[in-house]
């Protein structure tokens, strides 16, 4: 690693990140003076006024410009989710650790509330005022399905910053068409726009509507050309006054570079990586999605190598300062994240490897440099998901493994089997399928061609509950489902398990007009013209990205599901005690969860007993699968404004939070405790067999139904000792996921983990450690081999 | 279930299966632990596997003392200790397990029991598919397979018949015609040599090596079996440069230099399960470390062998 990627590595690590204001004074301005335009222009204006005044400047050793913010590591608000209250101004001022407002900001954002009482434009606040004219709408917000967006407490009403020169957020699962930009160029978008005017014949009752579109994406796309511009002028100012003469060398190269791009073709890596940075910052958002990095810079790449222009040390130290880069792009919304480590979680992802259009290995040198900027920097962003398929070479898998024994916690492994026919099942062609990489944090797109919005991050024992409670959600205590009569009426399993659906079919039905609401606030207030110009057909159709249907799987929603293991792992409670056995009734069970289980001890150690998802034990694994496909039938059984387009898929993150306000549940688990993490890992510690029986468990679900499913695995570092440990390890991965599982990831931990696991085991029920050559969960072993384990970590 | 195999009906104790062993050989692997052991290591590390027999296992800090086995303990074995603890008779205990099935605590177990090799089939062979991708396999493993020869070939012979890698881990200590009948099927032979000189291999393991080291001769030049030579390596015992230079010349000169030596650092994970068990007769001895270890490997490499520290292959 090169002294300038550790110098800039040393200055993001040690950085306090400011929050800054610019943009958002841009944003009110701009609005205040045209209070009168048509929603989609107010976003042509802003994106234009942001890149005409944002500040730019050059920090010393950066070799890619293009700042995010308008001070050095700093944090923009957006204008669209409002400023946060002055008291809650004021106690960030005391309380965090890694954020800060400088006094200018903070006297603007004092001022601002002063003045403007704390709001700007609020989206979720516009689509609620739609639903709540519908009572059985606001019943099924209020009722806890919808992790995110209660009435009540929406993490939406808090202010919401990032680093970033483009508008945020909501077209963010989708991967914009980077290649457009590298080798054609911004000219050319604008050279189509004024060609598609030229030729307009207005016979159509949206053309007005489409000349606008085109003219604000000219608009646009200049107000970007000068923008690079600006970064010219000034590294050439910077040039002339700097008296280091390799530094102003370099800095004439970045203004050479930033005439060329992006207004034209990129002629070489350099040329290319900065074009990419600047397409990036124009997408600010914690999800924004970088697609097939390794693929699309190839050719750049190896022109280069070939004419001898860069060596791959030159190229790994670009790719190293994309990664301070990305390091520094960090985003705060309300007190919890700011509690959190610095940034909360940002994706960013670099999706590598897999098949090429034909079928056949893609990888390349730029593929493992990838993985080596990873290892070497030991920057957490950005992330790296490693496709895999069965000719993913073992070389890759043994460098992944390299950078996931760090513990980095990545890349994450997925399968292009799953991803492929998850796309081809919604109308895509083999070739286009091939094409797939992640946006969010694993939710595929075909870079270009797909779009999917947020649905909703959904409860999935609430809905159990509400049906065990005949309709009644215990969360807002009031009705919102439909009575499916008393649960203790059903006489079999098999009653109450289609009473259970019928019930959940009717919330789903709910819960999917909610997030149509949204998705037609967003499509309204929300338009994005730069990311227009990088989506196939917006162009051509004169159409802005949310506002199309340019194929079958094209806007497509995506419902989340979370804890749906501990629904999995209640059903097969219910079933085995109460209609196998027979030992507890249906009403002691919804007493006991009333209850908390308080005073049910024997009986909640009896649930936890039950057959447990993730042990290969058809008894409950059966429930999975039939579970599983019910959910997905439902999701997609109800209309979206763009047609059949709402699909299943899951959350990374949240089981914590919707863990943290759900009442008890019947597998044992008590209120407020942790959900399953992700969708197919078994709850955690109730998977005794070993983790290639959860494996198996997982790959009896039929992955393909879901856009994504996720399985996490946390290991000690001693597990991957050796290069052996490393190449099985891969083996199993590879084994998963070209057998029915979509996705893997693993933690490797360190010794103070394990401290930390004893401490509190019910915070680690997950944590595989190696004993004596097998592994097991360490919460599992008695405290005496716990201490071995602990003991024995610093010789690994 | 797979389909039956003619070994099906064979039977032997076991006391684990434990899936995704990454140790005891190639690849990903199950590995089949039978219980009864004819050396009694002062080391050992899997005590439980001692005798052939059932045994009860006691996981104190796991007990609550709520006293459920108290009440079902038909041989009066349990009862209440002095300070409210629960205390087990071990010479009244005829490990029944009754007081294991109504311990909600898992402070109870009982280790060892019997299965076919059918029953054992049908656990391992779930975890097939990844041992076909890693290039793993099944290990035989104790407790000491040549104690249950029968069981052992017939395990070994079933599940060549379903083309899996089979290997053993073994003492050696039978005799030639047992090693011969049971080994037969064998594919990758993990062979402890736990010390050179008979007087010291007595002092560490309670028998003589001779035998030990005939077999080993007889497996590689006889039976030509891929072979890898394990040394438990437990300072203040086996871990001197002369047992280490005497058992590489053994190897180097019986064996041949393409038998890899794999040293096996000394851990003391066996100890808590003595305890377990009820045994007192605990080992003070450090694992050693890597450098230590070091020194043994430059030995054997310098008789042209190919020596590691760990398993891991």
């Amino acid at each position: 690693m090169t002294e300038r990627i550790q110098r800039l590595i040393q200055r993001v690590r040690n950085t306090r990140h400011p929050i800054c204001t610019k943009k958002f004074q841009i944003a009110h301005e701009v609005l205040k003076n045209n209070a009168d335009a048509m929603p989609y222009m107010k976003r042509v204006l802003l994106l234009e006024a942001y890149l005409d005044q944002m500040p730019v400047f050059i920090p010393d050793d950066e070799l890619i410009v293009g700042e995010g913010a308008s001070k050095p590591y700093g944090i923009e608000l957006n204008y669209e989710f409002g400023m946060w209250s002055s008291k809650e101004l004021l106690e960030m001022q005391e309380e965090c650790t890694w954020c800060y407002m400088e006094e200018d900001d903070l006297a603007f954002a004092l001022k601002y509330n002063a003045e403007n009482e704390g709001h700007a434009l609020n989206l979720t606040q516009k689509a609620v005022d739609y639903f709540k004219k519908y009572d059985d709408l606001v019943a099924v917000q209020l009722s806890g399905l919808i992790g995110w967006k209660s009435l009540e407490s929406g993490v939406h009403r808090t202010a919401w910053g990032n680093a970033g020169i483009g508008h945020f957020p909501n077209v963010s699962l989708a991967i914009p068409l980077y290649t457009r930009v590298l080798n054609k160029g911004a000219r050319s978008i604008i050279d189509s726009c004024k060609a598609m005017i030229a030729a307009e014949k207005f016979e159509s009752p949206d053309s007005l509507d489409k000349i606008d579109f085109w003219e604000g994406l000219i608009r646009v796309y200049e107000a970007w050309i000068r923008f690079a511009n600006r970064y010219a002028d000034k590294a050439e100012e910077m040039a002339v006054d700097c008296r280091d003469s390799v530094r102003a060398a370099e800095l004439k190269r970045i203004a050479e570079i930033c005439r060329r791009v992006p207004e034209y073709p990129a002629r070489n890596f350099r040329e290319a990586v900065q074009a990419f940075w600047f397409t990036w910052i124009m997408m600010p958002s914690p999800t924004n999605s970088v697609g097939r990095f390794d693929q699309y810079m190839y050719p750049f790449y190896k022109k280069d190598i070939e004419e001898g222009t860069i060596t791959k040390d030159e190229a790994l130290e670009l790719l190293e300062n994309i990664k301070t880069r990305c390091q520094s792009f960090v985003s705060v919304r309300g007190s919890q994240t700011r509690m959190g480590s610095a940034g909360g979680a940002n994706w960013f992802n670099f999706t590598i490897g897999g098949v090429d259009s034909e079928g056949k290995d893609a990888t390349n040198d730029l593929t493992y440099l990838l993985l080596e900027a990873s290892l070497e920097t030991q920057l957490p962003h950005h992330t790296l998901t490693l496709r895999v398929h069965e000719n993913t070479p073992e070389l890759l898998m043994k460098k992944a493994m390299d950078v996931v024994k760090t513990g980095l916690g990545m890349p994450a492994f997925i399968s292009d089997k799953e991803y492929i026919s998850f796309f081809m099942q919604h109308g895509a062609t083999l070739e286009e399928a091939r094409d797939y990489a992640i946006s969010g944090c694993l939710d595929g797109n075909l870079p270009g061609k797909t779009r999917i919005s947020g649905g909703s991050m959904l409860n999935n024992p609430e809905f159990l509950d509400i049906f065990m409670h005949n309709g009644y959600s215990r969360f807002s205590g009031m009705m919102a489902g439909i009575e499916t009569g008393d649960p203790s009426s059903f006489e079999t399993f098999e009653d109450f398990l289609a009473g259970y659906y019928r019930q959940q079919h009717y919330l789903m039905e709910k819960v999917s007009r909610v997030c149509n609401v949204q998705t037609l606030v967003n499509m309204r207030y929300n338009q994005d013209p730069f990311f227009s110009g990088l989506m196939e057909g917006c162009i051509e159709e004169g159409k802005e990205l949310t506002n199309r249907k340019c194929s079958p799987y094209d806007n497509l929603m995506m419902h989340a599901m979370v804890g749906a293991i501990n629904a999995v792992d209640s059903l097969a409670a219910i079933k085995y005690w109460i209609y196998d056995k027979k030992k507890y009734t249906m009403a002691e069970l919804i007493t006991a969860i009333d209850n908390d289980w308080n005073g049910y001890e024997e009986m909640r150690r009896d649930f936890k007993a039950a057959p447990k998802f993730g042990n290969d034990d058809d008894y409950v694994d059966s429930i999975a699968v039939n579970y599983y496909k019910r959910w997905a039938e439902d999701v997609e059984a109800f209309a979206h404004p763009w047609g059949h387009g709402i699909t299943a898929g899951i959350s990374v993150s949240t089981h914590q939070m919707i863990g943290s306000r759900t009442a008890a549940t019947p597998e044992g688990r008590k209120a407020f405790e942790i959900m399953a993490d992700g969708s197919v890992s078994p709850e955690q510690g109730a998977d005794h067999n070993g983790p290639l029986a959860g494996l198996r468990s997982a790959m009896k679900i039929d992955h393909s139904k879901f856009n994504a499913t996720l399985l996490n695995h946390k290991y000690m570092k001693s597990a991957l000792a050796t290069d052996a440990d490393e190449l099985k390890l891969a083996a199993v991965v590879r084994t998963y996921l070209t057998n029915g599982g979509k996705h893997i990831q693993f933690n490797v931990v360190d010794k103070q983990t394990l401290l930390n696991a004893q401490a509190e085991p019910e915070k680690y029920r997950d944590l595989i450690v190696r004993v004596a050559g097998y592994s097991a969960y360490f919460t599992n072993l008695t405290k005496m081999v716990q201490q071995e384990v602990i003991d024995r970590t610093d010789f690994a | 279930m797979i389909m039956e195999s003619k070994y099906a009906d064979i039977k032997g104790r076991i006391f684990d299966i434990q899936p995704f062993s990454v140790h005891d050989g190639p690849g990903i692997r199950t590995t089949v632990f039978l219980k009864g052991c004819p050396l009694r290591c002062v080391w050992c590390h899997n005590p439980e596997s001692n005798n052939c027999g059932p045994e009860l296992m006691l996981h104190t800090d796991k007990c609550t003392g709520c006293g459920r086995c108290l009440e079902v303990c038909p041989s009066g074995a349990v009862r209440t200790g002095g300070d409210g603890t629960v205390v087990t008779d071990r010479a009244l205990c005829t490990q029944c397990g009754e007081c294991v099935k109504v311990c909600e605590y898992g402070a109870r177990e009982i280790t060892g029991k019997e299965e076919s090799v059918q029953e054992v089939m049908d656990a391992v062979l779930k975890d097939r598919l990844f041992m076909e991708t890693s290039g793993g396999g099944v290990t035989i493993s104790g407790g000491e397979p040549l104690m249950q020869p029968a069981f052992t070939a017939g395990l070994a012979a079933a599940f060549h018949d379903e083309r899996l890698h089979v290997a053993v881990e073994t003492s050696g200590f039978t005799g030639s015609q047992v090693l011969r009948s049971a080994f037969r099927d064998i594919d990758l032979i993990l062979y402890d040599i736990k010390a050179f000189d008979e007087d010291l291999h007595i002092r560490c393991t309670g028998v003589s090596n001779r035998t030990i080291l005939e077999n080993a001769v007889i497996l590689k030049k006889e039976m030509h079996k891929d072979m890898v030579i394990r040394i438990p390596s437990v300072p203040g015992y086996n871990l001197t440069p002369d047992n280490i230079r005497k058992t590489g010349e053994f190897v180097a000169r019986s064996l041949g230099t393409d038998v890899p030596v794999h040293l096996l650092p000394y851990h003391n994970l066996g100890e808590g399960k003595k305890e377990s068990l009820g045994r007192n007769d605990f080992l003070d001895v450090k694992a050693p470390g890597n450098d230590e270890l070091k020194e043994y490997t430059d030995i054997l490499n310098g008789l042209g062998l190919a020596a590691q520290i760990g398993g891991s292959m």
